[in-house]
C-alpha cells in the first residue's frame, strides 16, 4: 500500500502506461510543458517528450476528434479535456464518431482512448464551469464511462482505460485531485465493478464521484440518529451499471437513496431508481429517495454554490426526514 | 498516366456509374432505403482521387459508393451494405452512408459534415509519429468548409506540419444551398491560403484529378506538412433520393452534363491511347456485368441476426452489461 | 496595525499550502509587489506577494510547513502606522473562527414554506392527505395507532431483533431539520398516505408470503398504516414466540425463521436448540480490546529478536519496600541503564533516527481487562521518591479508567512486570514507536529473569548485550541504590 493523491495516482497510471507501451500518447491543452492543469500529467513531459505529450490549441472538438483518427491509425491517445463544462465541444466526437465508429463498421475499427475530464462544483467556479454530464454520457452506446471517487480506483481503472480496446470516457472530479489515499499497487481491481464503502443492513446510499465522501460524513449523523446500519456504495462504473452489487445491497436493506451532485431532472441517480423499481420492486420497504443538486446554474456566492448542491448536512436532514415516512 | 491505369480508371468510372443507377432502381424497389447520396457526375474526382492516392489512410463522407469500389473494396460488399445484408462491408449495421474497411485503409462514411476531418488530422498524427512515409487523405465538400472543425483541422495539420492532404470536391451546393450565397466567395481553397499551399484543379477531367493528387501525395511525403486540392465538380443527382434538385435551373444542369467525366474520359482513352470503339464496348460489358454480380449478390444474401444485435460494440464483453 | 499576510488560496480546490521559501527577514523593508515568499499550492509553486509596503515584523511559517489556506503566515509593520499590541487588541478577538454554519449554507432559518407551494421537481402541488369519506373509519384508525404505539417488552425485543430502535428516532419537523436555501421551494416529497392498505411492496410480498391481510390486520389496530417488512415481521413472530423466546433468539443472533412457525416456541424449546447445535454467544469486542489488538498486531510486525539474562535479586530485595517497591527501582535502573546506552533512547521515524535526550519508560499496567502502557517521563531526572509519587499516582488513573492520550506518550522504551505472578519468565511485545521492551520475571534463588525484545532496526545485538550488562552490574551496585 502506497499513500498518494488522487492527481498522483492518475498520473502514475499514465506513466506506467507510457513506459509499457510506446503507442500510448496523451494530449490536450496544457497537457505537456505546464504540466497539465491539475498537474496530472506534472513530469511527464520531460520522460516522455512532446511527440507524446501533446500541447493543443483550446479547440476541444479537434482534442477528441483527434484522438479519434490516432486511435484508427494506431496509437492509444489519452484525451484530456480540462473541464466538463468544455467537453460540451467535443460532444460531436464523442458521441457521434468515438462512440459508433466500431458499431458502424461491424468491428473493423477498434478505438482503444480515453478521454478524461474532471466535472463538478469544486469553489465558486461559477455556471459554466461546474456541470456535471454523466448522466449525458452514460445514455450513449458504445462507450464506457467510469468514475473514480477513489484514489486506488483512480489508479487502477485508469491503468485499464488505457490498456482496454475500447473507448473510455473517465471522468474525475475538481475537489478530488489533493484527496489522499492508500493505493494497492498490486491489487486487482475491476473497473466495472461498484465498490462498498462501507457495509449496513438497513439503508443503501448509492453515490458516486465526491458525493461519496459527503455521504460517508453523512453516515455517522444519520446512524446516530436513527440507530440503523447504511451501506454505503460508491458505483465507480456508470455504463454499464453494477448490478449485481446494487442488487445484493437492495434486497438485504430494502432502501434506496441515490445520492448525485447534478441537477436532479433526468440526473443519474434516476436511472438508478428506475432499475431498482423496474428490477426489485418486491424488495424494496420503503419509496426510493434522491438527493440531488437542485435545478438551477451553479451560481458563484459560495452560499448559494452549497444551497445548489448536496452537502453532508443536507443528506443527513433529507434522509432522516424521508426515513420517518419510510418505516427507518 | 499511363495506358493500363488510363483503362482502369476509365473502368471504374463506369462501374460507379453504372452502381450508382443500380442503387437507385433498387431504391425505387425499397430494397435499398435510408438515405442513400448518389455521386452521379462525379466519377472522375471520386475514381482518379483513390486510384492517385495509392498507399495512405483516406478518410471521407456519406458519398462514397464508388469511392470504397475505387479503393478496393468488391462492388458486391458495397452493394449488400446498401441492401442491409450481413454480407456487407459493415454487416448491413452502416448502410450506403457508412462503409469503412481498413484493411482498404478506408475510413469512409462519416456522415457528420466536416466531422471527419479531426479524425484525419489525429491519423496523420499517427502516421507522422510512427514515421511512416504515408500520410492521410481527406476528402470532404464545400459544405463542410464553413464549419469550425474544418478551421480547426487546417490550423492544426498546419501547425504541426502533419502529412494530410486536403481534398475539397466543390459540387457548388450544400444540400440546397448554393455555396456563395453562405460563404464570400465560389473558391474554398482561398480559406486554406494562409495556411498550406493550394491547387485548383477541373474536377470532372480524371487525368487532372490524378495527376494533382499525385504531386500532392508526393509533397506531403516528403514532411513539408499538409496542402489542398479544390476541385470544380457537379453532381447530376439531388442531394439524396428525397430531393429532387429543383434549386437548380435546367440550363445550369445542361452545362455540367456536357462536361460528363466519362465522356470526356472515353474520348481520352480513343484519341491518345488509341483504343477501339470495341475494346470500350468490352469494358463498359464488363462493368455491367460486375454490377449485375453485386445487384444479385447482394439481394441474395442473409439478413443480419437479431440476436448479433449487440454484436461488435464492444471489444470487451462485461458480465452485468 | 499591522498588515498580515495569510497563505493565500491559489487555486479553487486548495486547502493548504506549503511553504517552500522565505525571500525576506525579519526587519527587511518590502515595497508593494515586493516577493515575500514562494509557497506551493496543489497546482503549482508561486509567488506571494504583499500588498502594502512596510517592514517585515514577524514570520510565522517555517520553510516545508504546511499550513492551511487563510493562516497567517507573515506579519509586516506598514510604514508609519501604529501596532494592533499599541491599541491594546488582543489577538485572540480578531482571529474570529469562520461562521461554519453560515459558510456551509445551513443557518436554520424560519421556516418559510407555504402550504401548496409547488413540488420542486414536476411542478406539481402538495395536496393535503384527501379526507376519508368514512368518518367511523377514521376514528378507528386512530384507536389503533395508539395500540400500536403502546409498547411492551415483547415489543422492544422485536425491535432489537430487526435491528429497530428501542424508542423510535425524534421525527423533527422537517422545515426546520432540512436546509431550505430556496427558502419556499422545498418541501417534502413523500406523502403520507395512512390508509389501510397501504405499505411498501416488500411488506406485501412478506405477508402475502406469510398469508396476513395487510387491509384487515390496519383496520384492527395490529399494524401501521403503512406497513413495512418490520412491521410484518413483528406482528407474525409474536404469535410464534414468547417474550423470552424472542429474547434469547436476539442474544444469540438466530433468525426467528429456524423455527417452524405455526405453533408457539418457548424459552426452554431456544435454550435446546442452542445446546443441540452448538451455538456460540456472540459477544462483540469492547473498545479496549479492539485498541489491544491493533497495538499488538502494529507490534508484531516489527523486525525483533530476543536476549535472554537474569540480574542478581539481591541488592534489589533489600531496598524493596511498601513505598519504594520493585517495580520503582526497576525504572530507576533501566532509566540509568538507558542514560548509558543511547540507542535505547531511539526511535525511527520515517527515514531518520530520533536520539531523546531523556529516559521515558512505558510500563506495562493492568487492571481487569484493561491495559495501558502510561509513560514515566525524564526518570533520568528524576528521584526515588518522585518515581514512587507518580507510579502510584498513575496506578489510580488505570484503576479509575482516568488514563489520558497525553500519559501514553513519549517512551523510548518498555517495561512489563509479571513478577508478582510467579512465573520465571516470559518475553513482551514492543509498545507504540519504542525501540524495546524488558519482560521481567519473579525473584527464584536470587535471581530475576529479564528478556529483552528488541528492534533490530534501531538496537544491534551488540548493544543489546552490552545493555543487558550494565543491568546486571547496577544491580549489584550499592552506590547505585543510595541515590
Amino acid at each position: 500500500m502506497i499513500e498518494m493523491l488522487y492527481r498522483e495516482a492518475l498520473n502514475r497510471a499514465i506513466d506506467e502506461c507510457m513506459a509499457a507501451d510506446p503507442n500510448v500518447v496523451m494530449l490536450g491543452e496544457d497537457v505537456g510543458l505546464y504540466g497539465g492543469s491539475y498537474r496530472v500529467s506534472e513530469g511527464l513531459v520531460s520522460k516522455y517528450g512532446e511527440k507524446r505529450l501533446i500541447d493543443t490549441p483550446i479547440a476541444e472538438l479537434s482534442i477528441v476528434g483527434n484522438a479519434v483518427g490516432m486511435a484508427i491509425g494506431g496509437l492509444r491517445p489519452i484525451a484530456e479535456i480540462m473541464t466538463a463544462n468544455f467537453s460540451l465541444l467535443a460532444f460531436d466526437q464523442i458521441i457521434n464518431h468515438m462512440s459508433k465508429y466500431r458499431y458502424m463498421s461491424a468491428g473493423k475499427i477498434t478505438l482503444p482512448m480515453v478521454v478524461r475530464f474532471p466535472q463538478g462544483v469544486s469553489k465558486q467556479l461559477a455556471a459554466q464551469h461546474s456541470e456535471s454530464y454523466e448522466q449525458m454520457l452514460s445514455a450513449v452506446p458504445g462507450i464506457r464511462v467510469f468514475a473514480a471517487g477513489d484514489v486506488n480506483y483512480a489508479y487502477h481503472a485508469l491503468k485499464k482505460a488505457i490498456l482496454m480496446d475500447d473507448p473510455v470516457v473517465f471522468i474525475e472530479h475538481e475537489l478530488l485531485y489533493n484527496k489522499k489515499g492508500e493505493v494497492d499497487l498490486d491489487a486487482e481491481v475491476d473497473p466495472f465493478k461498484a465498490r462498498i464503502v462501507k457495509e449496513g443492513k438497513d439503508l443503501t446510499i448509492v453515490s458516486y464521484l465526491k458525493m461519496v465522501d459527503d455521504v460517508i460524513a453523512a453516515v455517522p449523523e444519520i446512524e446516530k440518529q436513527t440507530g440503523k446500519s447504511c451501506e454505503v456504495i460508491d458505483l465507480q462504473s456508470l455504463n454499464p451499471i453494477d448490478t449485481e452489487t446494487l442488487k445484493a445491497s437492495i434486497e438485504k436493506t430494502g432502501r434506496l437513496v441515490v445520492v448525485e451532485e447534478d441537477h436532479k431532472m433526468g440526473g443519474y441517480g434516476a436511472q438508478v431508481v428506475s432499475w431498482a423499481a423496474e428490477s426489485l420492486f418486491y424488495a424494496l420497504d420503503a419509496a426510493p429517495l434522491r438527493i440531488a443538486g437542485e435545478n438551477v446554474p451553479i451560481p458563484y456566492n459560495r452560499k448559494l454554490e452549497l444551497a445548489s448542491i448536496p452537502t453532508p448536512d443536507k443528506i443527513v436532514a433529507k434522509i432522516i426526514e424521508w426515513g420517518a415516512n419510510n418505516g427507518l | 498516366m499511363d495506358k493500363l491505369t488510363a483503362e482502369e480508371i476509365y473502368y471504374t468510372m463506369v462501374l460507379g456509374r453504372k452502381f450508382e443507377y443500380a442503387a437507385k432502381e433498387h431504391y425505387m424497389t425499397g430494397e435499398i432505403s435510408g438515405f442513400l447520396h448518389l455521386d452521379i457526375g462525379q466519377e472522375a474526382l471520386s475514381v482518379a482521387a483513390m486510384k492517385a492516392f495509392d498507399h495512405g489512410d483516406v478518410f471521407t463522407t456519406y458519398r462514397e459508393h464508388i469511392m470504397a469500389i475505387a479503393r478496393g473494396i468488391e462492388p458486391k460488399a458495397v452493394m449488400a451494405e446498401l441492401f442491409g445484408k450481413k454480407t456487407g462491408v459493415s454487416e448491413g449495421r452502416g448502410g450506403s452512408m457508412h462503409l469503412f474497411d481498413p484493411t482498404h485503409f478506408f475510413y469512409g462514411g462519416d456522415a457528420i459534415v466536416g466531422g471527419h476531418l479531426p479524425n484525419a488530422v489525429g491519423c496523420a498524427y499517427a502516421r507522422k509519429f510512427q514515421e511512416s512515409e504515408h500520410g492521410v487523405m481527406a476528402v470532404f465538400g464545400d459544405g463542410a468548409t464553413n464549419g469550425g472543425a474544418f478551421f480547426e483541422s487546417l490550423n492544426i495539420s498546419s501547425a504541426w506540419k502533419l502529412p494530410i492532404l486536403f481534398l475539397c470536391e466543390n459540387n457548388r451546393y450544400a444540400i440546397g444551398t448554393e455555396i456563395t450565397r453562405v460563404a464570400p466567395f465560389l473558391e474554398q481553397a482561398k480559406k486554406a491560403e494562409p495556411y498550406m499551399p493550394t491547387m485548383e484543379v477541373d474536377g470532372n477531367d480524371a487525368v487532372a484529378v490524378y495527376e494533382a493528387v499525385k504531386e500532392a501525395q508526393a509533397y506531403i511525403q516528403k514532411s513539408h506538412g499538409p496542402i489542398f486540392i479544390e476541385a470544380f465538380t457537379y453532381r447530376w443527382e439531388g442531394h439524396s433520393m428525397s430531393d429532387p434538385g429543383t434549386y437548380r435551373s435546367p440550363e445550369e444542369m445542361e452545362i455540367w452534363k456536357r462536361r460528363d467525366p466519362i465522356a470526356r474520359m472515353q474520348a481520352l482513352l480513343k484519341e491518345r491511347y488509341g483504343m477501339s470503339e470495341a475494346q470500350i464496348e468490352a469494358l463498359d460489358q464488363k462493368a455491367q456485368a460486375a454490377v449485375d454480380e453485386a445487384v444479385e449478390y447482394a439481394s441474395k444474401s442473409p439478413e443480419p441476426v437479431v440476436a448479433e444485435l449487440f454484436e461488435h460494440v464492444f471489444v470487451e464483453e462485461v458480465a452485468h452489461d | 496595525m499591522a498588515y498580515e499576510i495569510v497563505m493565500p488560496q491559489l487555486s479553487d480546490s486548495m486547502e493548504e499550502g506549503k511553504l517552500i521559501s522565505w525571500k525576506v527577514k525579519p526587519g527587511d523593508h518590502v515595497k508593494v509587489g515586493d516577493t515575500i515568499a514562494e509557497v506551493e499550492s496543489d497546482k503549482a509553486i508561486m509567488e506571494v506577494q504583499s500588498f502594502k509596503e512596510g517592514t517585515v515584523k514577524e514570520l510565522k511559517v517555517q520553510e516545508g510547513q504546511s499550513v492551511p489556506v487563510g493562516t497567517v503566515i507573515a506579519v509586516i509593520e506598514p510604514t508609519g502606522s501604529i501596532t494592533s499590541e499599541k491599541l491594546g487588541v488582543r489577538s485572540e478577538e480578531r482571529a474570529k473562527p469562520a461562521a461554519s454554519n453560515e459558510e456551509r449554507g445551513m443557518r436554520n432559518e424560519e421556516p418559510k414554506e407555504k402550504p401548496g407551494a409547488p413540488n420542486e421537481e414536476l411542478g406539481t402541488r402538495n395536496e393535503e392527505p384527501k379526507e376519508k369519506s368514512v368518518k367511523s373509519k377514521k376514528s378507528n384508525d386512530k384507536e389503533a395507532q395508539r395500540a400500536i404505539q403502546t409498547t411492551n417488552d415483547e415489543t422492544s425485543i422485536l425491535d432489537q431483533i430487526l435491528g429497530l430502535n428501542e424508542t423510535p428516532p425524534p421525527i423533527q419537523n422537517p422545515s426546520e431539520r432540512s436546509d431550505n436555501p430556496a427558502g419556499t421551494r422545498t418541501k417534502s416529497n413523500i406523502q403520507h398516505p395512512g390508509v389501510a392498505g397501504s405499505a411498501s411492496p416488500k411488506a406485501r410480498a412478506l405477508a402475502a408470503k406469510y398469508g396476513l391481510d395487510i387491509e384487515a390486520l390496519q383496520e384492527e389496530g395490529k399494524l401501521p398504516m403503512p406497513a413495512h417488512e418490520a412491521d410484518i415481521k413483528k406482528y407474525y413472530y409474536r404469535r410464534y414466540f414468547t417474550a423470552k423466546a424472542l429474547k434469547l433468539l436476539h442474544e444469540y443472533g438466530l433468525s426467528p425463521e429456524l423455527f417452524p412457525l405455526g405453533k408457539k416456541h418457548s424459552e426452554k424449546e431456544i435454550r435446546a436448540y442452542i445446546a443441540e447445535h452448538e451455538i456460540p454467544k456472540p459477544e462483540p469486542l469492547s473498545p479496549m480490546r479492539k485498541a489491544i489488538i491493533a497495538t499488538v498486531t502494529q507490534a508484531q510486525q516489527k523486525p525483533v529478536y530476543h536476549i535472554y539474562d537474569a540480574i542478581d535479586a539481591t541488592l534489589l530485595k533489600a531496598h524493596e519496600s511498601e513505598r519504594y517497591t520493585l517495580t520503582v527501582w526497576l525504572l530507576k535502573l533501566f532509566a540509568e541503564a538507558m542514560m548509558r546506552h543511547e540507542d535505547f533512547r531511539k526511535t525511527l521515524s520515517g527515514n531518520a533516527m530520533q536520539l531523546w535526550p531523556n529516559a521515558s519508560i512505558a510500563l506495562a499496567m493492568a487492571d481487569g481487562e484493561a491495559l495501558y502502557m502510561p509513560v514515566f517521563r525524564h526518570l533520568n531526572r528524576k528521584s526515588v521518591d518522585r518515581i514512587a509519587d507518580e507510579l502510584a499516582t498513575m496506578k489510580e488513573k488505570v484503576r479509575s479508567g482516568r488514563v489520558t492520550p497525553e500519559d501514553l506518550k513519549g517512551s523510548t522504551f518498555g517495561i512489563s512486570n509479571l513478577g508478582m505472578t510467579g512465573i520465571e519468565r516470559f518475553d513482551a511485545m514492543i509498545n507504540g514507536a519504542d525501540c524495546g521492551i524488558a519482560a521481567i520475571g519473579s525473584e527464584i534463588e536470587g535471581k530475576i529473569s529479564v528478556t529483552l525484545t528488541l528492534d533490530h532496526r534501531i538496537v544491534n545485538g551488540l548493544q543489546g548485550a552490552q545493555f543487558m550488562q550494565t543491568l546486571k552490574e547496577l544491580a549489584t551496585e550499592k552506590a547505585f541504590f543510595k541515590a
